[in-house]
Parts: structure tokens; sequence; C-alpha cells
């Protein structure tokens, strides 16, 4: 049960979302806006989390968008996971979603939530962090779309009361060659020890992101780099490990050697999977 | 554009096929709508965190952990959401299987199991193994009852399968 009270707010477009927050905040209401609402709920029973208002963005269309125009593939960030998976059109991202969390939550949690939660895994982030992906906000300022990697570094860079509409991929991103593996050290369905996703890019060039190294989502030029030289898939993913970052997470789900270890095993099965294609 | 202040008011909402008028505060979860305001306790309290489950109710056929929901989500006159709980199973055929199976021990968190079950199969009545372990994980049995619950929801996966696949006797 949540012990404190709030009002309840449902607008129907990203505008009137913009302005009820401001108009909210203002007013010393401090209000959040809400979506899948697992992280508010449970914050707020914990009393982690005191908020006065909550926004309910769920009845705004372009929030819910799902579909393919102008040659980029749209996706809205208030479709839950399960929706995402569902739909199938990136498989990429289908399969990292479907290590995030358990079946039936997966339906509550928003990709928007995932990506602009306080939760620092934020999984689904990799595969638009990877791709050549938009993403459009709406703000005081008005909309503004940015492409995902210059508001994106292991989380995003969002103003207050900056709502996350939408995002988009090019429509050929979608079929491009892809790999995603997750490991976890308690049970099946717990946050990463490490995840990966890789994307094999129309120039032949493999990128590689990561959640749980460190915790937040990493990537890195040198890692993408070294994976494309010459040897084995076992020596260039030792080769590529070199680019890790030189501090790794140490907790209860692993030790920082051990997330190394397991990630530079990650890189080879990756690179096997691509290359065997 | 809704907007509901803080505080106590009646709201509608649709559960196991009535409309019932509840009292709520928009900060209630739906657990709690359920078991103080309308009676039906079959949705319990677990982790509370969403984690284990034993909340589940199904809402549009598909299983929700209802406190993780606010009830206030599912009141919306123009789209009205059909909320179910455990109540609302009379002998349905996972029921039996979970007899059938003895696919319970202290029995807490046997309504949720079986309201994941339920959705499971009117959502993928043609889900292999795989995918009902995918299901089925987002529950906890702490009496460890799992191979039970599985041979139940296995069981009623195929005997599903094989009564769609029978021509209906006249």
């Amino acid at each position: 049960m949540i012990p404190v009270d709030f009002s309840y707010w449902r607008p129907d477009t990203a505008e009137e979302a913009v302005a009820t927050y401001q108009q909210l905040a203002d007013g010393g209401q401090h209000p959040v806006y809400y979506a899948g609402g697992t992280e508010i709920v449970t914050r707020s029973r914990l009393g982690q989390l005191s908020c006065g208002a909550v926004i309910d963005v769920k009845a705004i269309g372009e929030a819910r968008c799902l579909g393919r125009d102008g040659g980029r593939w749209h996706v809205g960030a208030a479709l839950s996971l399960a929706e995402l998976i569902h739909d199938g059109s990136w498989p990429l991202l289908a399969r990292v979603a479907e290590r995030i969390a358990d079946h039936t939550t997966r339906s509550h949690i928003t990709l928007g939530g995932n990506l602009a939660g306080t939760i620092a895994y934020r999984e689904a982030a990799l595969p638009f962090w990877l791709a050549d992906a938009d993403v459009t906000t709406v703000g005081r300022g008005g909309r503004r779309t940015a492409r995902f990697a210059d508001r994106f570094d292991g989380a995003l860079a969002l103003e207050p009361g900056e709502l996350l509409l939408a995002l988009s991929v090019p429509e050929g991103v979608l079929q491009q060659p892809s790999y995603a593996q997750k490991a976890t050290r308690l049970d099946y369905v717990d946050y990463p020890l490490v995840t990966l996703a890789a994307l094999h890019g129309a120039e032949g060039r493999l990128s590689v992101a990561w959640s749980g190294l460190k915790p937040a989502p990493t990537r890195s030029a040198e890692l993408d780099a070294a994976l494309m030289g010459p040897g084995s898939a076992a020596d260039r993913a030792r080769r590529a490990a070199r680019h890790l970052p030189p501090t790794l997470a140490q907790d209860l789900h692993g030790t920082a050697d051990y997330r190394r270890f397991v990630a530079t095993n990650m890189l080879a099965d990756a690179l096997s999977a691509l290359e065997a294609r | 554009m809704q907007r509901i202040k803080p505080g106590r008011a009646e709201h509608l909402i649709t559960v196991n096929g009535e409309q019932r008028r509840v009292s709520l505060r928009p900060a209630d979860t739906l657990l709690y709508t359920l078991r103080d305001e309308l009676g039906l306790t079959g949705a319990k309290p677990g982790c509370e965190n969403g984690d284990c489950g034993a909340c589940t109710v199904l809402v549009d056929d598909v299983p929700m952990k209802s406190c993780l929901l606010l009830t206030m989500e599912l009141v919306d006159e123009s789209r009205p959401r059909q909320i179910e709980t455990v109540e609302a199973l009379d002998r349905a055929a996972v029921q039996e299987q979970f007899l059938r199976h003895w696919a319970f021990q202290c029995g807490y968190c046997t309504s949720g199991f079986l309201m994941l079950a339920e959705g499971l199969c009117r959502q993928r009545p043609d889900a292999d193994a795989s995918e009902m372990l995918d299901w089925m994980r987002s529950n906890i049995c702490r009496c460890t009852s799992y191979a039970e619950l599985i041979h139940a929801v296995a069981d009623t996966l195929q005997r599903s399968a094989r009564e769609g696949a029978e021509p209906a006797h006249p």
C-alpha cells in the first residue's frame, strides 16, 4: 500500500503533459511522468519517492506509436516491453527485452521507463545505442529530435519535465545481423551480471554495447575496432576485452574479475555466432 | 484530460464481469482495491514489489501484478478494462489440473499461479515448453512446488490442444 496520496492526471497529448508538469512543478507538487509504474509504485510504497502528482502518459497516441514511416521504424516510449517483443519487428530489441524482468512484469514495464528510470541497467537502451537511432522528446522548448547517441551515455540526458516520447531507427537496421546474451548470477530472472548486445552494421562493422559491467550501459569504440582485426574469435575477443572499462562493478552479482571473464567469453560467443551466418 | 484530486472518491471499475463502484485514492493499488473495497481476497499481498506474482490478476486477459497497478489506471470510461480475479474461475481446466497434480502446498501463491496459467491458456494455447517456462518464471512458490505446477500447466495446455484438434461430438 502506498502511504502517501497524490493527484492523478491523464493528458491526451504530449504538449498537454508537459504543460501539466510545468504547472504542477511550479506549484511545488513534485510531479512525475507515469507509464508502467513499476518503479514509481514500488519506490512510493517504500518511502523512497514522494511525488505530489503522477502524470499518466499512456493515453498519448504518439507515445504508443509502432510502425514504419519515412524509411524509419518508430516506437513509442509508452509501449510495454511485452508489446515490443510480441511485435518482433526488430529481433535485437526483442531478444534484449525478453530477458528484462519476468514475463508478467514485461507487460508493465515500458520502453520509456526502462530508458529513463532510475534503475541503472537500462538494457533496452543497448539496441538503440548501437543503431543510428533518433530520440524525440517534448520539453519546455517544444519538440526535439536528436541522435540517441548524442543524448545517451549510460543514462538519458533529460531536462526536468522533458518527456521522452518516441524513438526511431532506420528500417534497414531491423534486418541487420545481431546478437544478444544476458548472464545472471542468482537466478534466471534477475538484474544482469553482464548483458551484451551486438549489431553487425551495413559496412560490416561490428559494434557492441553492455549493461551490468558498470552497471549502467557502456560501450567503447576502441573495443569495437579491436573486434575487426585478424585471428580467431577467441583471440579477437581477448584482444578486444583489453578495452573493457578498467573498473568494473563488484557486487552481490559478481566480482569485477568474474565480470571481465564472462564478458570476454560473451564477446567470443558473439563473434562466433555472427560470423557463422 | 482526466484529472483526479488526492483523497477518496467513488469510481467505476469492471471486475469479474460486473461494474463495481469503489471508493479509492489515486495512490491505491489494484491489489488493495480488490481486497479491501471488494472483499476479493484471492489476490494475495506477497512481496508487493512485483517479484512474487501472488497478486496476479487478468486485465483484458493479460496477467498483471495487481501490486504494481494503480486502480486509477483502469478507470477509463472511454476504454473500460476487464479485470478478472481467481474468484471468477469456476472449475476451469487449469484448476482441475492443479488439483490432479497437487500443484500447491501451503496454497498462498496458488491463486496467482492460477491466474498466470489461465492467462497463458487464453493467450498462448499452443505454447511450447520453453514458452510455458518463460511465463511460469513470473511467479514464485516458496514451498517450491514447481515440478507439480509445471506438470499441471503442461497438462492443461496438452488437453486443451487435444480437445481443440478433435472434432466436436454432435
